[in-house]
């Protein structure tokens, strides 16, 4: 009903040459099971942009769910702040298969947030006179130099949280917050994996972290996706 | 005998005081935290979004909603905060996070610091680094003095691609404890008692001043 529907009709609104963003920090709040069925979709897409803190590292992940993703040729360009831990996407970079646009976590984060929040740029000082600045407006104010970050924005987002109500208000526990909460805010359209789905009024309306306007889709976990 | 990397990081552990807000990069950075003194209460921010006191455990099968940039549960969550990335970044990048103690491949007498690329090799990660050197007051690097190949690792002017410039505030290597700024470059401020002012001049590529103050360390366990 609503809003609930399968992991298959989620994914089903990726197509060829979209952006895509997928939150999680490593292994805290990753959603692995939309993770899972995109890379089932392999063979099929192509020329996707991912959007994602860590390439979805598997970081000691045995289903290594970023690697995959990365394996099958469908992703043309990661925007990340840490890919250390998935080799298959450091080989395809330097194979020049793979196109990396590296970027300070905060930096990244922040060009998420303002993307969701209809901010056409803003100004940071991380990254002055470093390799960052390459290529990038830096605008002195009050004696200070800043950089000119844009915001960065997906076609689809996939996200996760701990419970969802059937309106699509989400409640996420502790570091799985991360980038969800406002990849959220940056597609046109966000599907949420929760390990939880409940009826309208049993979050406390203060807890939520995600509010039902800013998700389209949601998913019901599958436990075995979350056992290492 | 304790390597190099225990020796800095109980020197690091010592000088954190009671009440710190501090946030510890990968590297000797994250073998810190056992070596302070149980009476002190120091805050850990983390970069994914917790600011905690307490201790840190290995993640356990299947729940992965407390676990930290280094896949380690945070506890003690009563006295904590959990926040999205980019609040905890407003609070990195705003100066609110006092301290950061971070891994370097170089640091120079002008403060820079480089830590996130060696030239000619993709980069793997830049991580929180980047925030952390333009938001936080204090910078303390922690490295060893040389590379593997013996190459001082504090020089005059940074060769590798840069991570901020001038934000290092000091550096802590097995030789001794420096402080560095854009004006005065580095000056020795403390030094470990096995290795004499000429020995540590010896291996950094750079001027150093000597304080008039100059210390010898004790960290409460033996050297060798």
């Amino acid at each position: 009903m609503g809003k609930i529907t399968t992991f298959e009709e989620a994914i089903d609104h990726i197509q060829s040459g979209m952006t895509v963003m997928i939150g999680g920090f490593f292994l805290a709040g990753c959603p692995f099971g939309l993770v899972k069925e995109l890379t089932r979709r392999g063979g099929k897409l192509e020329n996707i942009s991912l959007i994602s803190n860590d390439a979805a590292s598997e970081f000691k992940m045995p289903h290594a769910y970023g690697n995959e993703l990365i394996a099958t040729g469908m992703v043309k360009k990661v925007t990340c702040a840490f890919i250390g831990h998935n080799h298959v996407a450091m080989k395809k970079i330097a194979d020049g298969e793979l196109e990396l646009e590296m970027q300070p976590m905060g930096t990244f984060a922040e060009r998420i947030r303002i993307g969701g929040a209809g901010i056409g740029g803003f100004l940071t000082p991380t990254g002055v006179g470093t390799p960052i600045a390459e290529g990038k407006p830096v605008i002195n104010v009050d004696g200070v130099d800043y950089i000119l970050e844009k915001p960065l924005k997906a076609d689809v987002a996939l996200i996760y949280g701990s419970v969802a109500d059937e309106n699509g208000n989400i409640y996420t526990t502790g570091v799985a917050r991360n980038f969800n909460v406002d990849m959220a805010t940056a597609a046109k359209y966000t599907v949420a994996e929760v390990r939880k789905i409940v009826k309208p009024g049993e979050i406390d309306p203060s807890m939520v972290t995600i509010p039902a306007p800013f998700i389209d889709a949601i998913v019901l976990a599958k436990e075995e996706d979350y056992l290492l | 005998m304790i390597s190099n990397r225990e020796r800095i990081a109980r020197k690091v552990a010592l000088d954190i005081q009671d009440g710190e807000f501090v946030n510890f990069g990968f590297g000797i950075p994250y073998s810190i935290p056992p070596y302070f003194d149980k009476s002190k209460k120091i805050f850990f921010q983390n970069e994914p979004g917790v600011v905690c006191f307490g201790t840190h455990t290995p993640a356990e099968n299947g729940y992965y909603e407390m676990l930290d940039a280094a896949n380690r549960y945070v506890c003690e969550l009563a006295r904590g905060a959990f926040m999205d990335t980019p609040t905890s970044f407003a609070m990195i990048r705003g100066g609110h996070i006092g301290k950061t103690v971070l891994g370097a491949l170089q640091v120079d007498s002008h403060a820079n610091i480089a830590n996130w690329k060696t030239p000619g090799m993709p980069a793997t990660a830049i991580g929180g680094a980047m925030d952390l050197c333009a938001g936080c007051p204090q910078v303390l690097v922690t490295m060893e003095s040389t590379t593997k190949t013996g190459a001082p690792k504090m020089v005059e002017t940074c060769s590798y691609p840069l991570t901020a410039v001038g934000r290092v505030t000091m550096v802590y290597t097995e030789l001794g404890v420096f402080t560095v700024n854009p004006k005065d470059g580095f000056t020795l401020i403390e030094r470990f008692p096995d290795y004499s002012v000429d020995q540590i001049l010896a291996k950094v590529d750079a001027p150093v001043a000597i304080s008039p103050d100059l210390k010898i360390i004790d960290i409460g366990v033996p050297l060798d």
